[in-house]
């Protein structure tokens, strides 16, 4: 496999566990763990709260691995792996919780819901972009 | 000659490289003025703004370190004001202690959201009665609460500001100084009302992360900082703007 593709995959599931890891840490505890769940339809099932933490660590990788994708074949820029990475985490929001949560799953998007799952999507994409970045480095060094 | 704080693999700003910093490190020891040495200092901020492979300098303000310190003067025999590097780690481990206060604010803000603030109205009643400042819950009564909408937007954007600024590491240091006066407004208000620490705690929790460069790793401050301090030559607000990264 491409080194770029795989570090993008590795930094995405990184990034997409340090995501789950905020969701968790709330009133509940967890309860922002039932967002990610809600976009498949999947919040009322049993185990829904690991569902949603599983969710993002698998769909952080995948989105990790198109970032790696793009990345191929390029000199790593600190610049371009932070704006490419956060628009991975503006393709999670609008494919996943804009088109299959609210679309077909039904998911209420107000300002809650939507002020939530964007800014941390967005983060999520900054965290992607930063780590492929470091770990770019560690890599030549 | 002194070795200095200079470590191979240093890459310096604004073109100055290894043997300008020795150069600055051979001035310095025909200096014996404190006027002069701060004559200096000028210089030794581009030499000290520097990142390499596996470390960060700590001293990257504009201000610069103490030279005295910086070039190991003759009270600093032992080395024990030599300047202080952080590892990569450490930084990564200061860069989510960040993120996470600033998931913090973020988080705060659901409870209180436009247009009608909701529950935020009862903590700011909650502070007429308990602020420790006499004369605070008078202000609070007759000049915050009638004018709650007002307040409302006032604190939900910049609750929103501290987030952002600490989430995605974009001018951490202005976020954190917002999050320091927020805090203190809450201790102010209500530490009265429930454990101190805990307001306590919310106003260290801002305080730390004030001194470091804790945008500079998982944040956007890393890609901002170097540019700024490019134009800081030329443009006083790049200068003035270079201190919050």
């Amino acid at each position: 496999m491409n080194p770029a593709i795989q570090r993008g995959a590795t930094s995405g599931i990184l990034a997409g566990f340090l995501l789950g890891i905020l969701f968790f840490v709330d009133y509940g505890p967890g309860n922002a763990l039932l967002k990610p769940a809600s976009w498949f339809g999947l919040a009322q099932v049993g185990g829904a709260k690991w569902i949603g933490f599983l969710l993002l660590i698998i769909l952080g990788g995948l989105f990790g691995l198109l970032f790696g994708v793009l990345q191929r074949n390029r000199t790593v820029e600190l610049g371009r792996s932070l704006l490419v990475g956060m628009a991975m985490g503006l393709a999670w929001w609008g494919f996943v919780a804009l088109l299959i949560g609210s679309g077909i799953s039904h998911v209420k998007l107000d300002l809650g819901n939507f002020l939530y799952s964007f800014i941390m999507l967005f983060l999520y994409g900054l965290l992607l972009g930063s780590l492929f970045f470091q770990r770019s480095s560690v890599h030549r060094g | 000659m002194f070795p200095l704080a200079y470590a191979p693999g240093v890459q310096t700003l604004n073109g100055l490289a290894r043997d300008d910093f020795l150069y600055y490190g051979m001035l310095h020891q025909t200096v014996k003025g404190r006027n002069k040495i701060r004559r200096l200092r000028s210089g030794m901020i581009q030499l000290y703004y520097t990142h390499k492979g596996d470390h960060m300098s700590t001293s990257s303000s504009t201000r610069g370190p103490d030279p005295a310190a910086v070039l190991g003067s003759t009270q600093d025999q032992d080395g024990s004001r030599a300047p202080i590097t952080i590892g990569e780690t450490s930084m990564l481990v200061v860069a989510l202690v960040r993120i996470f206060v600033g998931y913090l604010w973020f988080q705060q803000l659901f409870w209180k959201l436009p247009p009608t603030f909701g529950g935020l109205h009862t903590f700011v009643v909650r502070e007429v009665g308990g602020a420790f400042i006499p004369g605070y819950g008078t202000l609070v009564q007759n000049v915050l609460l009638p004018n709650f909408g007002l307040l409302g937007a006032f604190t939900f954007a910049a609750e929103f500001l501290i987030s952002i600024s600490l989430m995605f590491g974009l001018f951490s240091r202005a976020g954190a100084i917002l999050a320091t006066i927020m805090a203190l407004q809450l201790y102010v208000g209500l530490s009265n009302t429930e454990w101190y620490w805990t307001y306590g705690m919310l106003v260290l929790l801002a305080v730390v992360l004030l001194p470091l460069p804790t945008g500079r790793r998982l944040g956007i401050d890393q890609w901002l900082a170097p540019r700024l301090q490019v134009a800081v030559e030329n443009h006083r607000t790049a200068r003035w703007l270079s201190w919050f990264v």
